[in-house]
């Protein structure tokens, strides 16, 4: 049994898993249908304890429970694994229990909370609470450049500087990665309309300097993006580094469209990239310093970008309204608020929008109905990737 | 000669078979490192040899000069334009000490106007329409002509640069801040005893159209709406000898803002027990309320919570100051710290809306209690379209909602009630403030207007030891 979990789980994503366990809960709850969850909270689990073997231990240690009638394990994209049977399995459960709570016996101290550890829920009762932690385990998005925030030393002023200056000389090629940004064909198919490069922001810490939070101090972070801002336009202005590349996408801030580096990058682009570029700047940098932002952007217009506000919420749609910024596009955050808001009365172009985070079943519900422009997320890949994929 | 003048002749110079000017002067060679007005002499020698065998060469200055406020970013933009143009057209940019930049090239065939897409006589629209936000003038920031119409002229420039003597030209390179400098300058106000880096300023009503000398504080024409109470970047700077680094990097500035919080959120601790040179906050009547500036983090953090409380129950009125563009920054963080706020009755102000900031965006939509608008010079200058969209703007905010701020002078007054607005903040409404005072203080008599001024603002002891009534001095201050 466990290695048929296994090979599902290697041949399966975990977004897929997620899907069908949302899909089972809600048949669950619209037919009534009863069944019992265990739920291992392998996310609450600090890092140190949240290694390789510890989750190949844990699947081992759900192992009498998965055994039972009827019983499907499913493992989430944050790590967590969720166990759902029909019918007695209550000396397969207590078997599962045992053995879950020994495997962390010697880690106890550092459990926030041993008792949440393991939870059993009951369907169709437990849908909702089961719905939201689904949805939860969706949210960390893995082409974010960032990941939840996890204990460590705060970014300060000298670790910043060490940074720095480290990244003065470190390759960070490796670090770069690529997030789709797709939008609906005629025949209802995600195409892929650009890929927004960014730098991974867990690999730069893991290998400058690992137990750091760097984002801990807003501030300070925002200093650090603008570096990366322009190793990231030098690494893209090294010869046939975009050679046979597609149309792209960078997130800048205002005083990183107007650097050296940005001038290097604009005469290295080729004819057949001009005009294919997207670049994102965010709202509040676009506010910090408006007589440079709005530089910045004829600048940027008269060399054929196209422009992007960042980081809309539900809350700053009607505060920055795109006809206002004078931008082609904008990047609105999918959240929960979303679908709160009568988002038709809202001063939004949704012709315009980039609605990102399209993680869970919710947002692309939310996203089916309202037909933004384009989306990105792990729920919104171009069709070929996502065939791939599956 | 206007622009005009050599767009009518584009492509009228001779070419020999290879497409070279039968005319041409030889290629204009790049200067490498040059000593002392070296680029000025080259400018001339360029000149005279243009003037020689003047025809196809267009002549363009950018007269960075000319704009007082040019940044750094201005001339590295405006040079990659020129450089740009350069390259396609046989030419040359040359960046002159008074901070000029002279672009030097080939009249555009059709052929290579085709090609370019950024052709010179497109030049002088451009760089006005890209420089039109900072510059007071943009049409006069361009002098474009066709070096044939006038060979002598460019020579005459040349001259004329070079007889402005050798000060040394404008940085194409942002200031850059040492973070060990943040760091000294938080570490300053971290002393318990540095109450002489911080200063207050009263905001007030105005309760007639025009302020008159001499117009009472209490109960007269200014009526006192809250004390804004923080560090005063200036002083610290001061001290540490760190002129204008602290606002080099604005996220610097802004991490240092978030230290420098924490210490002021101490210190109001210690005057609210009653210790400390900020008793007059205690258990005063009549005092306008408290207003500080306070980083998301500071106003999210309980050390702030704890501040709200102490001020209740000192019968302090408490208000809290966000910057605009920080808001924005963390729509999540600014939702909370205005629940925070609301809950706690403290006045929520939107900090840092300037003109610039109302042409982009709709700040009304967040909901605070008061905002700031910040006062410039260019507001007088706005005519027709800009104007009804500025009037419609300030209309959503609401005339009561606004405080002109940065108001230190008599235009900005006049401004502000011309525009209905009746809320002031700003170095001429301290001197007003302080008029009032003198003409009402019986111990004023060796007093000035500027002392007057400065020990209203200065929280320390030893900045207001020379005043002889408190009472009179702390009456429009806590």
């Amino acid at each position: 049994m466990i290695a048929a979990i296994r090979r599902r789980a290697e041949a399966d994503t975990p977004q897929d898993d997620a899907l069908r366990l949302d899909a089972l809960v809600r048949e669950s709850r619209d037919a009534g249908i009863a069944r019992r969850c265990l739920l291992v909270s392998l996310s609450s689990l600090p890092r140190q304890v949240l290694l390789p073997h510890h989750l190949r231990l844990a699947r081992d240690a759900v192992e009498p429970l998965a055994m039972a009638d009827r019983a499907r394990v499913f493992a989430l994209p944050n790590q967590d694994l969720i166990v759902v049977w029909r019918g007695e399995a209550q000396a397969a459960l207590a078997q599962s229990l045992d053995a879950v709570r020994l495997l962390f016996e010697d880690d106890a101290a550092l459990l926030p909370d041993p008792a949440l550890l393991t939870r059993v829920l009951t369907l169709p009762d437990d849908a909702d609470r089961l719905l939201d932690i689904i949805d939860t385990s969706m949210r960390p998005d893995p082409f974010a450049a960032t990941r939840p925030a996890a204990p460590g030393r705060k970014l300060d002023l000298g670790t910043l500087a060490t940074i720095e200056s480290a990244l003065t000389s470190a390759d960070i090629s490796r670090m770069v990665r690529r997030r789709a940004v797709c939008s609906r064909g005629e025949a209802g198919a995600l195409r892929l309309r650009w890929e927004i490069r960014l730098i991974s922001i867990d690999e730069l810490t893991d290998t400058l300097v690992p137990g750091t939070d760097i984002t801990a101090d807003p501030w300070l972070f925002r200093r650090l993006t603008r570096m990366l801002d322009r190793r990231m336009l030098a690494l893209l202005a090294a010869p046939h580094e975009l050679r046979g590349a597609g149309p792209l996408g960078l997130s800048l801030n205002v005083s990183s469209v107007l650097s050296p580096e940005f001038l290097r990058f604009d005469a290295a682009l080729s004819s057949a990239l001009r005009g294919q570029v997207v670049i994102g700047i965010a709202a509040g940098d676009l506010l910090s310093d408006p007589a440079a932002f709005i530089f910045a952007r004829d600048f940027a217009r008269a060399r054929q970008y196209r422009l992007m506000l960042r980081g809309i919420t539900a809350e700053l749609i009607d505060v920055l309204p795109l006809r206002r910024t004078g931008l082609d596009l904008v990047e609105l955050l999918w959240s929960r608020e979303l679908a709160l808001i009568d988002i038709d009365a809202m001063p939004l172009d949704l012709r315009r929008t980039v609605l990102t985070g399209v993680d869970t079943p919710e947002a692309l519900a939310w996203a089916t109905q309202h037909a933004p422009g384009f989306v990105a997320g792990r729920l919104a890949l171009p069709e070929d990737r996502r065939r791939a994929n599956s | 000669m206007a622009i005009r003048a050599w767009r009518n002749s584009k492509g009228q110079h001779a070419r020999n078979a290879s497409g070279t000017p039968v005319n041409a002067v030889a290629p204009l060679m790049a200067p490498a490192r040059m000593s002392i007005q070296a680029t000025e002499r080259l400018l001339i020698d360029t000149a005279q040899r243009i003037a020689r065998q003047p025809a196809g060469w267009i002549v363009l200055v950018l007269h960075l000069s000319h704009m007082p406020a040019a940044r750094p970013h201005h001339r590295r933009i405006a040079r990659a334009i020129l450089q740009d143009v350069a390259q396609r057209q046989d030419g040359k940019v040359f960046s002159v000490r008074n901070g000029d930049l002279v672009l030097l090239c080939r009249e555009t065939t059709g052929l290579r106007s085709q090609q370019s897409g950024l052709e010179p006589q497109l030049l002088p629209a451009t760089l006005e329409r890209l420089l039109r936000i900072d510059s007071p003038d943009p049409v006069r920031l361009t002098s474009a002509w066709r070096a044939d119409a006038d060979p002598e002229r460019l020579v005459s420039y040349a001259t004329a640069r070079l007889a402005d003597g050798g000060a040394a030209a404008p940085a194409e390179e942002d200031p850059v801040c040492p973070t060990a400098s943040i760091d000294l300058l938080a570490n300053l106000a971290a002393d318990p005893t540095s109450h002489d880096l911080m200063q207050r300023q009263t905001a007030v009503l105005l309760l007639t159209g025009r302020p008159r000398p001499g117009d009472a504080a209490d109960g007269g024409a200014l009526r006192p709406l809250f004390t804004e109470l923080g560090y005063s970047i200036a002083t610290i700077e001061a001290r540490a000898g760190t002129d204008g680094l602290a606002t080099a990097d604005p996220y610097l500035f802004r991490h240092l803002a978030t230290r420098l919080d924490q210490h002021l959120l101490g210190a109001l601790a210690t005057a609210l027990g009653g210790h400390g040179p900020l008793d007059a906050l205690r258990q005063r009547h009549g005092v306008p309320p408290l207003h500080l500036n306070l980083t998301l983090p500071t106003l999210l953090s309980d050390g702030f919570a704890c501040l709200a409380a102490a001020t209740q129950a000192a019968g302090v009125g408490l208000g809290a100051e966000i910057a605009y563009s920080e808001a924005c920054g963390d729509p999540g963080g600014f939702a909370r710290a205005r629940a925070v706020l609301a809950e706690s009755n403290v006045t929520l102000t939107l900090d840092g809306v300037s003109y610039l900031s109302l042409t982009l965006s709709q700040p009304w939509a967040l909901g605070a209690d008061l905002v700031k608008f910040d006062w410039s010079a260019r507001l007088q200058g706005l005519g027709g379209e800009e104007r009804l969209h500025l009037d419609a703007a300030l209309a959503r905010i609401g005339t009561h909602r606004l405080v002109l701020h940065q108001a230190d002078s008599e235009a900005a007054l006049r401004w502000g009630l011309g525009v209905g607005i009746r809320r002031f903040q700003g170095r001429h409404v301290d001197a007003m403030l302080a008029a009032s005072r003198i003409v009402s203080c019986p111990k004023s008599d060796e007093c000035t207007l500027r002392q007057c001024v400065e020990r209203a603002s200065a929280v320390a002891l030893g900045g207001r030891a020379a005043c002889r009534n408190h009472a009179l001095l702390d009456s429009a201050a806590p």
